[in-house]
């Protein structure tokens, strides 16, 4: 069964805290094209399971398999590398950059990516979430919507095969949850990347064929 | 968008901490340049400028003024001595080469140098155009002279009483411009060369100037009160009687050239006008064996009314006696330096702490650890490096100031002049900025990505 899931797979994933409190996670399977919600509520380490997922925290056991890679195996600097590529990811409050203007910050992710500059694919994905306007704008000059399209651009802009977002919706009212997650499909239909959408917010359940429910398993 | 312009966006965001460090950095540069180029330039010129001329032999006096105002045409001459007498070293056999000096006017600040045509040999002068002089109120100027006074060959001009540029104008003699030298870059650059018998004439001495008398009476009278200034308690038993208080200012010099004149006529009908009047400053010795350095300055100093001193010696205590102001100079500027260090160290440590979610983003969005290892040294290298050019560049103007200000002694001191010496400047520039950002780097490199972006 694991085998056949052509994007992400995680097997025996278990972490252990620093602290000495220890989780283990469900296996994980994602094929391209299926968009994903993880849900659960706080407490239920689903940070620390995104931040495994997309290779920022090296779990203490289990396997990693995106595209085929181990990612885990990989050496530090590569999968940094490979991190930039295919991964993007839209954090809960963006953090961006506040010394870089809009369009820096996007450009940065080209270069942390070993990217070159390409000045027109930045200027289309910012006119495509409606950000040319503001490009030359620092972040603490956006409104909190821009700022998390910037994120999305910033996610988006290296066409990695995984867009991540986590608690996109969270404080959001109804409308601007609906406005948000069409945004999210959207962007990541266009740039050809799968998403998945880390969240405790029940409103958004109905959007997603594919729920992985994560649960207090000790 | 590269490391090195990010960090330079930091530099823009933090500015005050980041002026601060440029600043302090320029500072420390700047006084470590301007001491740097001091010391050099002073060591070089000092050098250069007394290489082939071994021993100096003047009036009594202090050696170090003797080997200033011979050697190096800066300060006043400690007096007179008799032509005969300093003649004579020529046939010592210690002695190569023995060059008379007669000084005591000046064409707008130029030192006129009456002497002979070995001068032109013993500096390995070369004339840019004209030739030598031949005969009385013929001169050869520096290359220096000629640039910043105009002077062309056939040109004519008047000295200048004294050494000083206000000193009162000889308008009966004037110089007519022969040669023009290259530019050596030692001190006959901003000389004015002639013959002995021009300075001679132009204060009275020679023998056919008789008529001159009067002209420089007024003179007399000016001296006269200025003299009694100066307490000279010299006493030389050697030293002929009329020239007993008047030994150390140049301008009484002239006097007593001029002020005996009835005493030398009547000494000149007994002893012979020529061999008792001539008078000259001083002579540089070129040694015709190295065994002359423990005889020649002794004989001299015991045995004639004449002292001899030796550049080489007095240029070494002379540059060490700057050497102590040198010193604690440098150490001021050291204290600077790190100071510059510490305060980079301080503003990248401290804007650690708000910048650590920037720099756990930026390794999601694929920068390695040395990356932004790398980020953080380069906004220290920057400000410091920064700091170091600018230090260079208002270590030269500053150099430049004084050299406008400080007159004939700092022309001896050139701003436009580059030492290698200053690349390290740069470099300690570099090294500074490393060594205040290491801690700060270190920390950048080692952020935890998960810990630091969920806030723990």
């Amino acid at each position: 069964m694991e085998s056949s899931h052509n994007l992400i797979s995680l097997k025996n994933i278990q972490y252990q805290y620093p602290q000495g409190e220890s989780l283990s996670f469900k296996d994980l399977g994602i094929d391209k094209g299926a968009h994903t919600l993880l849900l659960g509520n706080s407490g239920t380490g689903k940070t620390t399971f995104l931040h495994i997922l997309t290779g920022l925290l090296k779990p203490s056991h289990g396997e990693v398999v995106i595209l085929g890679k181990s990612i885990y195996q990989l050496n530090p600097k590569d999968l940094d590398h490979f991190r930039g590529m295919e991964i993007g990811i839209v954090f809960q409050n963006a953090h961006l950059i506040e010394s870089l203007t809009v369009f820096e910050n996007v450009q940065i992710a080209q270069g942390f990516a070993g990217n070159k500059t390409d000045y027109e694919e930045i200027e289309n994905i910012l006119n495509r979430l409606g950000l040319r306007e503001q490009q030359n704008k620092y972040p603490r000059q956006l409104s909190r919507g821009q700022v998390q399209r910037v994120a999305i651009a910033r996610a988006l802009i290296n066409k990695p095969a995984l867009l991540v977002a986590d608690e996109p919706t969270a404080s959001l009212d109804d409308h601007h949850t609906e406005i948000v997650m069409d945004l999210l499909f959207d962007q990541a239909q266009q740039s050809n990347a799968t998403l998945i959408v880390a969240t405790h917010d029940q409103r958004i359940k109905h959007r997603f064929e594919h729920t992985y429910l994560l649960n207090k398993t000790n | 968008m590269n490391i090195i312009q990010i960090a330079w966006k930091y530099i823009q965001q933090n500015k005050a901490n980041s002026i601060l460090g440029i600043l302090l950095a320029t500072f420390g540069t700047a006084i470590l340049c301007i001491l740097m180029l001091t010391a050099e330039q002073l060591e070089n010129q000092l050098e250069n400028n007394s290489r082939g001329i071994d021993l100096v032999v003047g009036a009594k006096g202090s050696p170090t003024q003797l080997i200033l105002s011979s050697v190096f045409h800066m300060d006043n001459p400690t007096g007179n001595i008799s032509y005969d007498e300093a003649i004579k070293l020529r046939s010592n056999p210690f002695v190569k080469n023995a060059i008379p000096l007669s000084l005591g006017d000046n064409f707008k600040g130029h030192r006129i140098v009456g002497t002979e045509k070995e001068f032109i040999d013993l500096y390995e002068l070369r004339l840019k155009e004209g030739k030598i002089w031949e005969n009385d109120f013929e001169a050869v100027i520096g290359y220096e002279v000629a640039q910043t006074k105009g002077l062309k060959v056939g040109d004519k001009f008047y000295g200048a009483h004294g050494l000083s540029e206000d000193g009162h104008h000889h308008g009966d003699h004037p110089y007519i411009v022969t040669g023009i030298l290259e530019s050596s870059g030692r001190v006959p650059d901003r000389l004015i060369l002639t013959n002995l018998e021009s300075v001679w004439e132009v204060h009275g001495l020679h023998d056919h100037d008789h008529e001159h008398d009067h002209d420089h009476e007024h003179d007399h009278a000016s001296h006269e009160e200025h003299s009694h200034d100066h307490d000279h308690d010299h006493d030389h038993a050697s030293h002929e009687g009329h020239n007993h208080e008047h030994e150390n200012q140049e301008e009484e010099v002239v006097l007593l050239d001029e002020k005996p004149r009835e005493d030398v006529f009547v000494k000149s009908i007994a002893t012979g006008f020529e061999s008792q009047g001539l008078e000259i400053t001083a002579v540089l010795i070129e040694y015709s064996n190295p065994a002359a350095i423990g005889v020649l300055p002794r004989t001299i100093n015991q045995n004639t009314g004449m002292q001899a001193a030796s550049p080489a010696l007095e240029s070494a205590r002379l540059f060490s006696l700057l050497g102590i102001g040198i010193d604690s100079l440098e150490i001021l500027a050291y204290v600077i330096m790190f100071m510059a260090a510490f305060s980079v160290f301080i503003s990248l440590y401290n804007a650690f702490k708000s910048r650590k979610y920037d720099l756990a983003v930026m390794r999601t969005l694929g920068a390695s650890k040395f990356k932004l290892f790398t980020m953080v040294i380069s906004e220290g290298i920057l400000i410091t490096f920064l700091g170091a050019i600018f230090g260079l560049l208002l270590g030269h103007i500053a150099i430049y100031l004084i050299g406008q200000n400080a007159g004939n002694a700092g022309s001896l001191i050139s701003a436009m002049a580059i030492s290698p010496n200053e690349w390290y400047l740069l470099i300690v520039g570099l090294i500074i900025g490393f060594v205040a950002s290491i801690i700060p780097a270190i920390k950048a490199y080692n952020t935890p990505i998960s810990q630091t972006l969920s806030g723990n």
